[in-house]
């Protein structure tokens, strides 16, 4: 029973003989690396976006440690009330909030801001005094009117701790170092939601440290949901395609292995879960499935067909079968993401790219050993009579209108894809935090309201250098702060400032009893000091130190945008930039930009980059891949038609709809190019192979496909669309946004290879579908090709047929194709022995012998030819070794021994116009012994008045190569064969180069018939450009002998004849 | 260095003259009956005798003088025997005027007894290259003797032909065949489906040839022998052969096929590795080196095809055992470590007459120690161009091995001439260059140009 299965065959063999070992294997690893998974951190802060070693950050971080600046939380207390927030309700209940706050122990009490915090400097008799808005906890009366008042008078916190219109002011915490965002924004929003709010008060909570502990509940949130909402989904599917209990749990247990392994080695390596890992659950869940579908449906139709085969033998058949399709669309699909992980300097796509390619890895290993194990443990649905026929003939029938209309087809697909390309140039690359969340999301709302009413919770911020200690008392320099300040003020979405100037400037003021006019910068050093000084007699020494360093280096400016939108900030950045290179230089100052804007915009500029890089190599590997597999670079090419075609529409989407390219979205293309050519090979492999049936055209083998693959094709795109489309249901709206992309780009795929795809196909006929390189199940030869010799032998009678009828009096039988048609009928034996002896003599006449041994047999699509030398000493051992495929495109395999080396060289396929081993004739004349290959020439009847060769009548037959290439590659311009009509063997055959000058003349002597077949026994060639000479005799011709196949292996090349 | 010379106890020494006896009178015998047999005999069919005599004459470009003179007749038989076996057989005979590839009598301890060369005075030496016999038994190829048994695919180094040892009398410059010494072995080939399995079992315990200090090509690099500290007395003992007939042998399996346009193998060997492992030991008056052969475990694979004008090649050896010199501070002066050789080569013949070939060896070293002499991945590449002319009578090649960790590399150029069908004519120029430490370094004063005349009879 085993002699009778192929190599893959008896592996699969091998698999499901240990059924149970495999399947608690398979069970183990799940359990084993799942027990992983509930270790795994989360980090949804923005700046895991970013890479630990961007400059970017690295300066941010710098400029942290120096200034003591985090991500804040902001908490507005809002009151429509006709004084605002000047009443002693809110007041009181800013300064309850505040101390509630900074008594939370992930807050740093020290670097809570609000009005109950921060001091007014107040100008006294000795000078200035600090003191504080709002009076302490212990004693002290609230004043209202007053706090208005002192606010009103110190600009630098109007629009940042207070509106402007005093309708509402900031509560502004910052956590300790290292604390995580969720439970902060969690204990904050407990505190905030306990407290009493008076009448028309309104509380919101806002700011980055909010945003990335917001995204982290939306996450739970989202996996809570997600996730089974797929698998629930999905094995719907499975339901659907197979009706059977079977059919629908095992592909799971594939699923599971996926994601227990991914997340369990994500656990493990200690890579966190980031937002758009959430992402990942639904899209394995979906491709995970997709092979299980392919194999199940397969073995299905098997059993429709071999009803009575044992259940063991079917299934390892159909393993074998699709073994190779399976792995070549993990392999591509693997290198999509390959191509996020390559071309994406983000960590978290870096992780996305490289767990998801692990994931799909995993399904494989699990699809080729688990799978089949557990479908001979526990039976496999059985096909059968099923509603699902109908979508057997509904394809075909879909097929053949396709085929009908193969250009108008590929003209529709063409416009649509100029359309796409249209849509594609109106891409906009945008981004913003606050996108992130659905619009009637508190966080969103307080966003709104805290943006509309402040100048702004995003912060971008200019760190400006002096060369010097104390360097900032110098008033020049403060004035080109001050500036700086102004210029930037000018610039849209910049709503306000703050730096330690208008510090400056307010003590200034309140030294000169609070006279506007002093609210300018000192022009004497010595003052700036002493200001200072003053202030830190009654004030904190901590006071500034957002502002400035302590040596009084290093200022902080910070201004206050009020979008976090990418492209309005690059603006903002631009100008900063050039104004900074500008008025700065020379001046003893640095100016850098740094802050939570300028982060995001250089991670953002960064997105076009990852997502042309991500998207080309994506491409690249995959278009490698299929190459490969097809072992044909149009192969390659045709397996991509469908996938960029769906790319470029999705871009057109995005283009058309105004849907952003940012960090979700930008993922879609690798993604949806690594699953949507999985259509394509699938379909272009099942064209490969031949049905079976004797009248394979390329047509009959394109509805074969429908029929065939076209169904298993249509639950893949479903599992995997529908698996996508749940992810469109996330509360993430740029996962939504992605999960909807990839789901419609997924499906126009699979549209495209069912479409576009075959009418491709049926147009230009590619060479490489007639080459088939993976093992056939059921036999168990080494890799033959089958049909392609099939369609060459039509060819031939088709160019026979026509030319025939073409020529005038329809059916000469001497007509020049009828004649060359007979040469090539000749027979000339299944197989062959024969000695030869060569000799080779140069233009002085030195002569060089040869004596080799042969032998050649001919199977259906294959010559296979060993031509071993035995004179002189010197050659003796070598060996030549070619298998000659009939099938066009086919290239031949060769190999050579050399004696020295004793080892066996596999040489590329020569070019057919090269001389052979240093004779006159070239490997096309060696190999088609004095035939040729019709479809290469034109022929026509010719009378050059030599009506006969050595006493013979013959007929001359002038041929011209078909096209330019041919000539070129065969190395002739012209040939005319002079045929003996008694024998079908041209006596003399002369040859012209592609300059029209004359090269070789060919000369068949002494021909006699050998066990019935005409034998030509000596070749005479001489080159008429070098003068050079080959004569090859021929002695012991056998044509009876059977020769052992044994012979044409390449193992026997050194053993000798 | 200075070494003892082994004497081959006197029973296996008759066996090896005997063996050697045997070759020759076959030659002799075939020759004389085929020159004396009718044409009409089946057996003059059966038995082809032949031989090659070679001369070649070497000059050291640095100081003009001879480095070879070297005459060899290499005569060989082959019967087929009408039961459908094979017998082969190959001798050498060599003589080199020069004698300063293997100065005097060199001592023959890396070969075992029946496999050592005659030597007649100190120039002239004989050797029965190999003696086996091929036959098939039902579907196993089997071929037992004397052979050479190749595996892989590299061109100039050697990443899995490790089952027979060399001679490294004349480093890598002659022509494998010639330099590999053959060994006694049993080699059975089985067809496993579409693919092949080999077996082999190799009981002959012969190891590299390695040159004597005063040789022309003598070792000196520290990446194959150790480099003693200046003014150090080194002593060095016979190395320690592995004698147990059964436990020291060497044994191997390659699975090989053919598939999808790819050519495959899966190779395993557990030998002794042909170079021994020089330990040292440092006593009050000096070194002791005590060279002593190692086992290790050999897995690797290839693959190779051919798309359109190019051939792909590739090879990987992993051994598990590999004991490396290391310096001063290790007590015994060797470490171990397993080490993972591989070769990616490209061939291409995109050009009529021209072959272009260009690999990339690479070696690492999997528990390097920063002691180690050699690397932790030592990188060669190789770049062959070479082209025929008048129909291939006329062939120019150019070599060019370049190590990458020591920059030293060997550049050969050569151009053969096939004057008459059976007269080769060749000159070629070896040229070595680089740090003296290097693996081709260390030559760098033996460059040469090399005139040689083959002849087949």
């Amino acid at each position: 029973m085993t002699a009778d299965l192929t190599g893959a065959e008896r592996v699969f063999w091998r698999i499901t003989g240990w059924p149970r070992t495999i399947l608690c294997a398979g069970l183990l690893v799940i359990v084993g690396l799942g027990l992983f998974v509930p270790s795994l951190t989360t980090d949804t802060t923005p700046d895991a976006f970013i890479a630990d070693d961007n400059p970017a950050i690295v300066y941010r971080d710098r400029v942290r440690q120096m200034f003591g600046l985090e991500d804040p939380y902001i908490i507005a207390v809002v009151d429509e009330g006709p004084d605002g927030v000047f009443n002693r309700d809110t007041l009181a209940l800013v300064a309850t909030l505040t101390r509630a706050i900074q008594r939370l122990p992930m807050i740093d009490p020290d670097r809570v801001t609000s009005l109950a915090t921060e001091r007014d400097i107040v100008g006294t008799e000795a000078g200035m005094m600090v003191e504080p808005f709002l009076p302490n906890e212990e004693g002290g009366t609230l004043d209202p009117a007053r706090v208005r008042a002192a606010v009103a008078d110190f600009p630098l916190y109007q629009g940042t701790l207070v509106a402007r219109d005093g309708s509402a002011t900031l509560i502004i915490a910052e956590t300790v170092a290292m604390a995580a965002d969720e439970p902060a924004y969690r204990a904050i929003k407990g505190v905030v939601d306990g407290m009493a709010q008076p009448e028309g008060v309104s509380l919101h909570i806002a700011g980055e440290g909010a945003i990335s502990g917001y995204l982290g509940a939306y996450i739970d949130a989202d996996a809570k949901r997600l996730n089974p909402l797929a698998a629930v989904v999905i094995t719907l599917v499975l339901v659907m395609a197979f009706r059977s209990v079977a059919g629908a749990v095992l592909p799971n247990i594939i699923v599971m292995a996926t994601l227990a392994v991914a997340f369990g080695l994500m656990a493990i390596t200690h890579v966190p879960f980031y937002v758009i890992t959430n992402s990942l659950t639904a899209i394995l869940i979906g491709i995970a499935v997709a092979d299980s579908i392919h194999i199940l449906s397969e073995y299905q139709d098997r059993t429709v067909r071999h009803p009575d085969q044992q259940q063991r033998l079917t299934i390892v058949r159909t393993m074998a079968a699709m073994w190779w399709p399976v792995t070549i669309t993990t392999v591509t699909t693997i290198a999509g993401f390959a191509g996020i992980w390559l071309g994406a300097d983000m960590p978290p796509m870096e992780a996305f790219g490289i767990f998801a390619a692990i994931g799909v890895g995993v399904a494989w290993i699990y699809t080729m050993t688990v799978l089949p194990a557990a479908l001979v443990l526990f039976g496999a649905p059985k096909g059968g009579r099923r509603a699902a026929d109908l979508f057997g003939p509904a394809m075909e029938a879909f097929g053949r209108f396709v085929l009908a209309h193969p250009r108008a087809v590929v003209t529709l697909s063409v416009l649509v894809a100029v359309v796409g390309v249209i849509g594609a140039t109106r891409v906009i690359i945008e981004e913003s935090a606050i996108g992130n969340f659905q619009q009637g999301e508190p966080i969103v709302i307080a966003d709104e309201e805290i943006n509309g009413r402040f100048d702004g919770t995003n912060y971008l911020d200019i760190v400006v250098e002096t060369d010097r200690a104390e360097g900032l008392f110098d008033p020049e320099r403060l004035r080109r702060i001050a500036a700086l300040q102004a210029f930037a003020a000018t610039l849209p979405g910049v709503q306000g400032s703050t730096s330690i100037v208008d510090y400056v400037k307010q003590m200034h003021r309140a030294v000169n009893g609070h006279d506007r006019k002093f609210a300018i910068v000192p022009d004497d050093p010595d003052m700036i000091a002493q200001l200072f000084l003053l202030y830190s007699t009654t004030g904190e020494p901590t006071d500034f130190q957002e502002e400035v360093d302590y040596a009084y280096q290093r200022a902080h400016v910070r201004l206050h945008l009020n979008t976090n939108r990418y492209r309005a900030n690059r603006a903002i950045i631009e100008a900063l930039n050039r104004y900074l290179a500008d008025t700065f230089a020379g001046s003893g100052m640095t100016g850098a930009l740094s802050g939570r804007v300028y982060v995001n915009h250089h991670w953002l500029d960064t997105i076009a980059g990852n997502h042309v890089r991500s998207v080309v190599i994506s491409l690249v590997l995959v278009w490698l891949t299929a190459a490969a597999v097809f072992r044909s670079a149009v192969g390659g090419t045709l397996a991509m038609v469908p996938v960029v075609f769906s790319v470029l529409l999705i871009y057109g989407v995005m283009g058309f709809g105004g849907i952003w390219l940012g960090v979700g979205t930008s993922m879609f293309a690798a993604i949806a190019i690594g699953l949507g050519v999985d259509f394509a090979v699938h379909a272009l492999h099942r064209m490969q192979t031949p049905t079976g049936e004797t009248d394979d055209g390329t047509e009959g083998r394109i509805l074969a496909m429908y029929r065939g693959t076209g169904r298993a094709l249509f639950f893949n795109c479903a599992a995997v669309a529908l698996g996508f489309l749940v992810l469109a249901s996330s509360s993430v709206p740029p996962l939504a946004r992605f999960g909807a992309l990839v789901a419609l780009a997924v499906t126009v795929s699979f549209v495209a290879a069912l479409v576009t795809l075959p009418a491709l196909v049926a147009l230009c006929r590619p060479a490489f579908l007639d080459r088939r390189v993976t093992p056939l199940s059921g036999c168990g030869q080494a890799p033959v090709v089958r049909s392609g010799g099939g369609l060459s032998g039509v060819a031939v009678l088709a160019a026979a047929l026509t030319a025939g009828a073409a020529s005038a009096g329809a059916q000469d039988p001497m007509s020049a194709d009828a004649i060359m048609a007979r040469v090539v009928a000749r027979d000339d034996g299944r197989q062959m022995t024969r000695t030869l002896h060569m000799a080779m003599t140069d233009r002085q006449g030195t002569t060089r012998e040869r004596e080799t041994v042969s032998y050649v047999v001919q199977e259906d699509n294959e010559k296979k030819t060993v031509i071993f030398y035995t004179e002189p000493r010197n050659v003796k051992g070598t060996a030549f070794l070619t298998y000659d495929y009939s099938g066009a495109g086919t290239e031949d395999d060769q190999w050579l021994y050399l004696p020295a080396l004793r080892k066996v060289r596999r040489i590329s396929a020569s070019d057919r116009g090269d001389y052979f081993l240093g004779t006159d004739f070239t490997y096309e004349d060696i190999k088609k012994e004095n035939k040729v290959a019709l479809e290469d020439y034109r022929f026509r009847r010719f009378d050059d008045g030599n009506a006969e060769v050595d006493g013979h009548a013959t007929i001359a037959i002038e041929g011209v190569p078909a096209d330019n290439a041919t000539a070129r590659e065969l190395g002739y311009g012209r040939a005319v064969w002079h045929i003996d009509p008694a024998i079908w063997i041209a006596r003399r055959t002369e040859m012209w180069d592609i300059n029209g000058n004359p090269l070789k003349t060919i000369n068949n002597d002494d021909i006699r018939k050998v066990d019935g077949i005409w034998t030509v026994h000596r070749i005479e060639a001489e080159n008429h450009k070098t003068g050079h000479r080959t004569v090859f005799e021929f002695s012991d011709v056998d044509y009876a002998t059977p020769v052992d196949p044994k012979m044409f292996e390449t193992r026997r090349l050194e053993r000798g004849p | 260095m200075t070494s003892a010379k082994a004497r081959a106890p006197v029973g296996i020494a008759r066996v090896r003259d005997g063996a050697v006896a045997l070759t020759l009178s076959l030659i002799a015998f075939g020759a004389g009956w085929t020159s004396l047999r009718a044409d009409d005999d089946p057996w003059s069919d059966r038995i082809d005798v032949g031989a090659i005599v070679e001369s070649r004459y070497a000059v050291e470009t640095d100081d003009g003088s001879t480095q070879v003179l070297e005459g060899v007749l290499t005569p060989d038989v082959r019967i087929d025997f009408p039961e459908g076996f094979q017998l082969t057989a190959i001798a050498r005979l060599r003589g080199d005027a020069a004698d300063k590839l293997e100065p005097g009598h060199p001592s023959q301890d890396t070969r075992s007894s029946l496999s050592r060369r005659w030597f007649i005075g100190d120039d002239v030496d004989a050797e029965l290259r190999e003696l086996f016999v091929d036959a098939d038994l039902g579907p196993v190829a089997l071929r037992l003797g004397k052979q050479q048994i190749v595996w892989g695919k590299a061109d100039g180094l050697k990443v899995l032909d490790r089952v027979d040892p060399q001679s490294f009398r004349e480093f890598i410059l002659p022509p494998m065949e010639d330099s590999r010494i053959p060994l006694w072995s049993v080699n059975a080939e089985v067809p496993v489906g579409d693919a092949y399995l080999q077996l082999i079992w190799v009981p002959d315990r012969t190891y590299d040839d390695i040159p004597e200090r005063d040789a022309a090509f003598a070792f000196t690099s520290p990446l194959l022998v150790p480099k003693p500290p200046a003014g150090v007395p080194v002593t060095v003992e016979d190395a320690e052969r592995p004698d147990r007939p059964i436990a020291d042998t060497d044994a191997g399996a390659r699975l090989s096929g053919f598939f999808g346009g790819w050519e495959w193998s899966v190779n395993y060997l557990y030998h002794y590795a042909d170079l021994p492992v020089f330990y040292q030991e440092r006593t009050a008056d000096g070194i002791r080196v005590r060279p002593k052969y190692r086992r290790t475990h050999l897995a690797g694979g290839s693959a190779s095809t051919a798309v359109g004008d190019m051939v792909i090649r590739s090879e990987v050896a992993y051994q598990t055992d590999r004991y490396l010199t290391v310096d001063e501070t290790d007590p015994d002066g060797v470490a171990r470590s397993g080490e993972a050789n591989w070769v990616l080569g490209l061939d291409w013949s995109g050009l009529t007459d021209t072959f272009v070939s260009g690999q990339v060896f690479q070696t690492v070293l999997t528990d390097h120690d920063r002691a180690m002499v050699q690397d932790e991945v030592e990188t060669i590449l190789t770049f062959l161009v070479q082209r025929t002319f008048l129909n291939e009578t006329l062939t120019a090649r150019l070599f060019h091995f370049q190590g990458v960790n020591e920059g030293d590399g060997l550049v050969r150029a050569s151009v053969d001439y096939a004057l008459r069908s059976n007269v080769d004519l060749s000159l070629g120029w070896d040229y070595f260059f680089g740090d003296n430490d290097g693996l081709f370094g260390q030559y760098d004063n033996r460059d040469r140009v090399v005139l040689g005349v083959r002849v087949g009879l």
